[in-house]
């Protein structure tokens, strides 16, 4: 998942809208309409995601048995927390001259990752994720090489939400 | 009397309450070079302002003060630390209070992951709080501190922009600094059962007491010795920051031309005489005119909720607010 700054320029659809356009196609692209619409311009934030990244993601979510009508905010909100945590990652160096936007685009996108899955009605996925989240940051600030895989996560979070 | 002590607050339970968050959390090992850099930056101290809002704000409903509302007032200056840490980085300020910045001890990665340690398990704490007491949804709108960061863009943005509109900066104060102060107070009534239209007013005067301090944080930069603001005095205006003292300065011809000629590479040591001058040109008055007018505002909120007893905390803030010296 890249996350670039580029000045005003809006996000790039990864697929085009054609009539051949399969159903994951045009929920990747309800998503990132979606991210679109929420995130502030004045952050000239740009969400590149993969399409693989994406494909996959959407079949754990199917996996786990989420609504069809529910994938795109799924989706949105994986593509938030998922830029988030990239914009954050290995190396930062008071060096780089891309640190302060690096650290002011995670913050930013962390919260929005927040408020976008309260408006959603996510609370129980953003209440499942936290602990996964934090043990992230705890494993980054002790060193730690391996990292728990975020799909990962919300793999076990919705498949738990399905038990429940 | 310091403001804890008018507000009848306890400020080493709040420092308590930080640390039993990170002592009890089994996921952070003990004596871990993390455990240390969370113990140290509690230890470090400050204004607590936050979770003395949170406190105030919760005196406003029915279940004041009890151990939650502890935990929710700590988890305020959790998130209120965690964006310092990372403002210093973002600033590559290499101090903070006076004492070295964490970055500068631990590193730029490690500083920007504890910042981040500190945010994430105040979502884990509120996640696993009882939703019908809280409810979620309130509270997790609090930790979302998007316009905290659009603040800051803003700021990076208009960074030696000296046509910027009396408009932007108050917007970006209200995003930067405001926004945090009045969800506290929000935060707080709301967790202990107060009335929609209570928590709604609270925010309102939270607005303005927050928009007062940082308009003071303005003045200061002009006013008070380096030893008071652990950094030298100007470095406000040094780094490109048109404060409102700044904005009324720009008004003036002669001021605007040399003001104008602050850029990225001026030297600490050139602007002394301008910050003499704009000292004497009468834009710090009117600065404090516009703080005091702020702080009015807030008054007024704080009167209108005068049956509630805990009015006269709002308006013990208010008066504190406005004779704050650094």
């Amino acid at each position: 998942m890249n996350t670039v700054y580029t000045p005003y320029t809006p996000i790039r659809y990864i697929v085009s809208p054609s009539r051949g356009a399969s159903m994951n196609d045009m929920i990747i692209r309800e998503a990132l309409e979606r991210l679109e619409a929420e995130i502030d311009p004045i952050t000239r934030i740009r969400i590149e995601p993969e399409q693989a990244a994406l494909v996959e993601a959407l079949s754990v979510f199917k996996r786990c048995g989420a609504e069809p009508l529910r994938l795109p905010r799924l989706l949105a909100v994986y593509m938030l927390l998922a830029s988030a945590l990239e914009r954050h990652a290995e190396p930062l160096s008071s060096d780089d001259p891309e640190l302060t936007r690096r650290i002011l685009d995670g913050d930013y996108l962390y919260s929005l990752y927040i408020q976008y899955a309260l408006k959603c009605k996510e609370e129980s996925l953003l209440r499942g994720l936290a602990p996964f989240v934090k043990k992230i940051q705890i494993g980054r600030a002790l060193g730690r090489s391996r990292e728990i895989r975020l799909l990962s996560a919300f793999e076990q979070v919705l498949a738990d939400s399905k038990e429940a | 009397m310091e403001l804890h002590k008018k507000l009848r607050i306890d400020l080493r339970r709040i420092d308590r309450e930080m640390k039993r968050i990170v002592k009890y959390d089994n996921d952070v090992p003990p004596g871990s070079e993390l455990e240390q850099a969370l113990l140290q930056t509690i230890e470090a101290g400050g204004k607590r302002l936050r979770p003395m809002l949170v406190l105030v704000g919760s005196r406003f409903g029915s279940r004041p003060d009890d151990n939650r509302l502890m935990q929710l007032a700590a988890a305020a200056e959790f998130i209120h630390t965690a964006s310092l840490v990372h403002d210093d980085l973002i600033d590559r300020s290499p101090l903070r209070r006076g004492e070295p910045a964490l970055h500068t001890r631990i590193g730029a990665a490690k500083a920007v992951y504890v910042g981040n340690y500190m945010s994430a398990r105040v979502v884990e704490l509120l996640a696993q709080a009882d939703t019908q007491l809280d409810g979620e949804r309130q509270s997790f709108t609090a930790v979302a501190t998007a316009e905290l960061c659009l603040g800051e863009y803003e700021q990076l943005e208009h960074a030696y922009d000296y046509d910027l509109r009396l408009d932007d900066y108050l917007l970006k104060s209200r995003h930067k600094t405001a926004h945090l102060m009045a969800v506290s107070l929000e935060f707080g009534a709301r967790a202990s059962g107060a009335p929609e239209e209570v928590c709604r007013r609270l925010y309102q005067f939270g607005e303005h007491l927050g928009l007062s301090f940082q308009i003071r944080d303005d003045l200061l930069d002009f006013t008070a010795s380096a030893e008071q603001l652990g950094k030298p005095a100007g470095s406000d205006l040094l780094g490109g920051q048109v404060t409102l003292p700044v904005l009324y300065a720009l008004e003036d011809p002669a001021l605007a031309g040399e003001i104008r000629r602050v850029g990225p590479d001026t030297r600490p040591e050139e602007i002394g005489p301008l910050l003499e001058r704009i000292r004497e040109s009468g834009a710090l008055r009117r600065a404090e005119a516009f703080c005091e007018a702020e702080l009015e505002l807030a008054r007024e909120v704080g009167r209108s909720l005068g049956a509630y007893a805990a009015h006269e905390d709002l308006l013990v803030l208010a008066d504190y607010f406005g004779g704050r010296k650094y």
